[in-house]
Parts: C-alpha cells; sequence; structure tokens
C-alpha cells in the first residue's frame, strides 16, 4: 500500500423523490419540507429544485399509512453521497419511501411539462386497447379439461409436471 | 345447410388474422420524438396495466420493445414509492 489519497468521488445530478407522512397532523407542512431538505445537507447534496409533487392515497399501506405527502427534489450530489442518504431515509421516522434516481442532467421545467403532456397525448392519440380482453385473447378461452392439462402431450422428455 | 368456406376463403381468413398483429405501425410512444415514460405518470402506467396491477403485454397494448422496457421500469418504480399496487 502506496497510501495514495483516493480521488474525491464524481459529483452528478439525481432525482429524489420522498413519500413522508405528516406524524404530528400538523396543518402545515413546512416541517416535512424542512425535514427532507435536513436529509439532503447532511449528505453535503447541492439542491437545485425541490417542490411538494403531490399528496395522494397510497396504493398500499406502508408502516401503516394510508396517505403520503411526495416530495420530488433535483439535486447534485457526490457518488458515495447516496448510500447514506438511502441509509438516513430508512432511518427518519417520517420518511415512508425514498426513491432516488441518477440523471444525465437536470431537467428544465419547461422539458418536464412537456414531457408529461407529451405522455398524456401519446396515450390520447393511440389505438385504442382492443376491447375487452385486447389482443390476448379477448377474456378468458375455453381450456378444454382445464388447467395445464391442455398444454401436455406434445413434450418429449419435457414435462411441466414436477 | 350453411356454406362450406374453401380452403382458400380460409388461408385468407388465417392471412388477415395474422396481419392484425404485424401491421400495426409504430408504437404510440414512438410517435413523440424525445418522450421518456416516467414512474410519475401515474395516469399513462394504470391505462396500461391490468386491473390487477398487471402490466399488459405487447401484444396486448402494441408497444415497441423499447417502450415495453421503460414501461416495465417506471411501473416497478411507481410501486415501490406506492403510486401504484403491487396486487389490485
Amino acid at each position: 500500500m502506496t497510501g495514495e489519497a483516493t480521488a474525491p468521488a464524481r459529483v452528478r445530478p439525481y432525482e429524489g423523490m420522498f413519500v413522508v407522512f405528516n406524524k404530528e397532523a400538523r396543518k402545515t407542512h413546512e416541517y416535512l419540507e424542512e425535514h427532507v431538505k435536513g436529509l439532503l445537507e447532511k449528505v453535503h447534496a447541492k439542491v437545485v429544485r425541490f417542490t411538494k409533487w403531490d399528496q395522494r392515497q397510497l396504493a398500499f399501506e406502508i408502516n401503516g399509512q394510508r396517505e403520503g405527502i411526495y416530495y420530488l427534489c433535483y439535486f447534485e450530489a457526490p457518488t458515495d453521497a447516496i448510500a447514506h442518504l438511502k441509509r438516513e431515509s430508512e432511518l427518519s421516522e417520517l420518511v415512508l419511501r425514498a426513491l432516488i434516481l441518477a440523471l444525465d442532467r437536470i431537467p428544465t421545467e419547461d422539458e418536464l411539462r412537456k414531457r408529461s403532456s407529451s405522455a398524456e397525448e401519446a396515450m390520447r392519440e393511440g389505438e385504442e386497447l382492443r376491447g375487452e380482453g385486447g389482443f390476448d385473447g379477448g377474456g378468458r378461452r375455453p381450456r378444454g379439461g382445464g388447467g395445464r392439462g391442455d398444454r401436455m402431450g406434445g413434450g418429449d422428455g419435457e414435462s411441466d409436471e414436477r | 345447410m350453411p356454406k362450406k368456406k374453401s380452403r382458400i376463403a380460409l388461408a385468407r381468413a388465417r392471412q388477415r388474422r395474422y396481419k392484425k398483429f404485424v401491421d400495426r405501425g409504430p408504437c404510440r410512444f414512438c410517435k413523440k420524438e424525445g418522450l421518456v415514460i416516467e414512474y410519475k405518470d401515474v395516469s399513462t402506467l394504470e391505462r396500461l396495466c391490468s386491473q390487477q396491477g398487471k402490466l399488459f403485454s405487447r401484444k396486448r397494448s402494441g408497444n415497441c420493445a423499447k417502450h415495453q422496457r421503460q414501461l416495465k421500469t417506471a411501473v416497478k418504480q411507481a410501486r415501490y414509492v406506492g403510486l401504484l399496487p403491487f396486487v389490485g
């Protein structure tokens, strides 16, 4: 070992989505915002944009909570700080989930608006999903004999049975 | 007694059925340049998932392989943050 100093970690842009819950049931959510910002500051991340994305019902219960407040932030941080940030988020009692994605660059407001609108347009313009069951065969297919039995017979040596 | 279809008619019918899957043009997302499917587009993702919360097949949604992959990742990320259910 030569004892050379390791090169500092590369700084790159990230997108973070933090799902928090209003633990103290306060009317204002400023304390939650400050909490999330505090987590980012702890790992020396430079916050570029920080917004409250939504407040909505969760699709399933997380830590016994049915509702969550979503904070979306774009920040720049050294690559080795992300593991710390994830750990801090897990230890935090207010943060239910934290999704951190690496980006190539931080998108501008216009780009974000355009992206979401173009996805919606694509769905509108795109051909409608075919009928009830779509191309997959429209609902339930009658299965002769039922179950997986009709698959068998053709296989030579390869059987579905275990 | 119903008239029996000729062999040629049956073959054409089979061809038509096959064409339905093949000649469908570009996928809906390919038509939009620079489009990125994100986990935040919950309405888009919901429309491409079944009631059980399972992603529709390419055959059904008509997506190309590239966008189906993007969609898959987006659905998984949306599930993680509680925007979509794991089981419907």
